[in-house]
């Protein structure tokens, strides 16, 4: 049951977003925070690991549809995709770099070594 | 030689850094706990300097006793309200409390005293020494630091107090079992290591003449958990020192970084920093040298 949860928050949110378009950008940010939030229980909650630099994986996902949308102008809609996946692409490979090394410290040793990002 | 100025302000300022960490590191040894909300009280330190010398016109060294005794009220305040309550919790609890305790002061600070950056000049004039104009008030902050490092150390060397905290390092149940009350250690540790950072907070404000606002502390924690790293985290002459390296370091990466022509040299030098920051904490996790 537990999984419908978030499914049914996420739908009845963008069913907001198109019955009330003026509040788009409150439910953007709304649903932003909830990702958000999910990904910092998912490595904090679940693993027990202290991460102080998830936000640099943050700006590695806005950089890359940054990215996209700067130098790709082309792509209308399409950059949106295309961005998502740079920008994770990105992100998924600093964690890989940051993540091989950091990972080799415990408790409050790796929250100081991330502490740097 | 044109480093040579650079070498000197790099030991002066780094002085200062050795004097921020001091705290970061005692408390770690001491309870095993990052202080992550370490920069927010450096931020307190500086505002009890700036508002001590434009309100009142107290020079620094009077705030800096003020800030010493505001910042040890308020350790006593952080070991009751944070740390003694989330001891059972475990370590990783307590990390994240300290750091929702230091966006809380950064955020409160914001709201008291608003976001400008402010700042104040405390002018008693100057000496030249080894063809590096050096500002008094700048020798002053780096001689308070010097001062504390070794009156810190002495004091954990040739107190009962002092040896009761070096036992507690050591081995928290065998000094239990001797007879040590722990907790009073860590409670004065505590407060002793939050005084004397506000401390450090008061001797910043003599080098950064605009420079304090709420969220300044940012950059002081992560410099002084490199600090803390390099010199061996819990030993207290290795901080001090390892901050005299980390100033050498800043400044004279500085000016190379800028003979090589990088745009942003200061940037520069922090950023290899960390990288120094991740291989130590890798390989020598004891830090660069044993005190």
């Amino acid at each position: 049951m537990k999984p419908y949860i978030p499914l049914g928050i996420y739908l009845a949110l963008m069913a907001a977003a198109f019955a009330a378009p003026e509040y788009s950008k409150l439910i953007a940010s709304v649903a932003f925070f909830m990702a958000l939030g999910q990904a910092v229980n998912i490595f904090v909650g679940l693993t027990r690991y202290v991460d102080f630099g998830y936000v640099a994986f943050l700006a590695m996902g806005a950089y890359g549809v940054g990215v996209v949308l700067t130098y790709l102008p082309g792509l209308g809609l399409a950059a949106l995709p295309v961005g998502i996946a740079l920008g994770v692409s990105m992100a998924a490979a600093l964690a890989a770099v940051v993540g091989a090394i950091a990972l080799r410290l415990r408790g409050a040793y790796f929250a100081i070594a991330t502490i740097g990002g | 030689m044109e480093v040579i100025p650079y070498f000197l302000s790099g030991l002066i300022i780094g002085s200062v850094y050795g004097l921020i960490t001091l705290g970061l590191s005692l408390i770690f040894g001491v309870l095993r706990v990052a202080n992550v909300a370490h920069g927010s009280f450096v931020m307190i330190g500086a505002y009890v300097a700036f508002f001590g010398f434009t309100l009142w016109g107290a020079p620094p060294p009077v705030a800096g006793i003020g800030a010493l005794a505001l910042g040890a009220g308020l350790g006593a305040l952080v070991y009751y309200v944070v740390v003694k309550l989330l001891m059972k919790a475990g370590e990783l609890n307590i990390l994240v409390a300290l750091f929702a305790l230091g966006l809380l002061i950064a955020e409160a600070a914001r709201m008291a005293w608003g976001p400008d950056f402010r700042g104040y000049t405390w002018s008693i004039g100057s000496v030249s020494l080894g063809g590096l104009v050096v500002e008094l008030s700048k020798a002053f902050g780096a001689l308070t630091a010097l001062v504390t490092a070794v009156g810190l150390e002495v004091f954990l060397r040739r107190t009962y107090f002092g040896r009761a905290v070096r036992a507690v390092v050591q081995d928290p149940v065998g000094a239990q079992v001797v007879g040590i009350d722990v907790e009073r250690v860590f409670l004065l540790s505590t407060a002793m290591g939050i005084g004397i950072t506000t401390l450090g907070g008061v001797m910043l404000t003599l080098f950064i003449p605009v420079g304090i606002n709420p969220y300044m502390g940012g950059i002081y924690t992560l410099i002084s958990f490199v600090i803390a790293v390099m010199g061996g985290l819990g030993s207290i002459m290795g901080a001090y020192i390892a901050g005299l390296l980390f100033g050498v370091f800043q400044s004279v990466g500085y000016y190379v970084f800028s003979l090589m022509g990088f745009a942003q040299p200061f940037e520069m030098a922090l950023f290899l920093a960390f990288v120094l920051l991740l291989l130590i904490l890798l390989f020598k996790p004891t830090g660069l040298f044993r005190l």
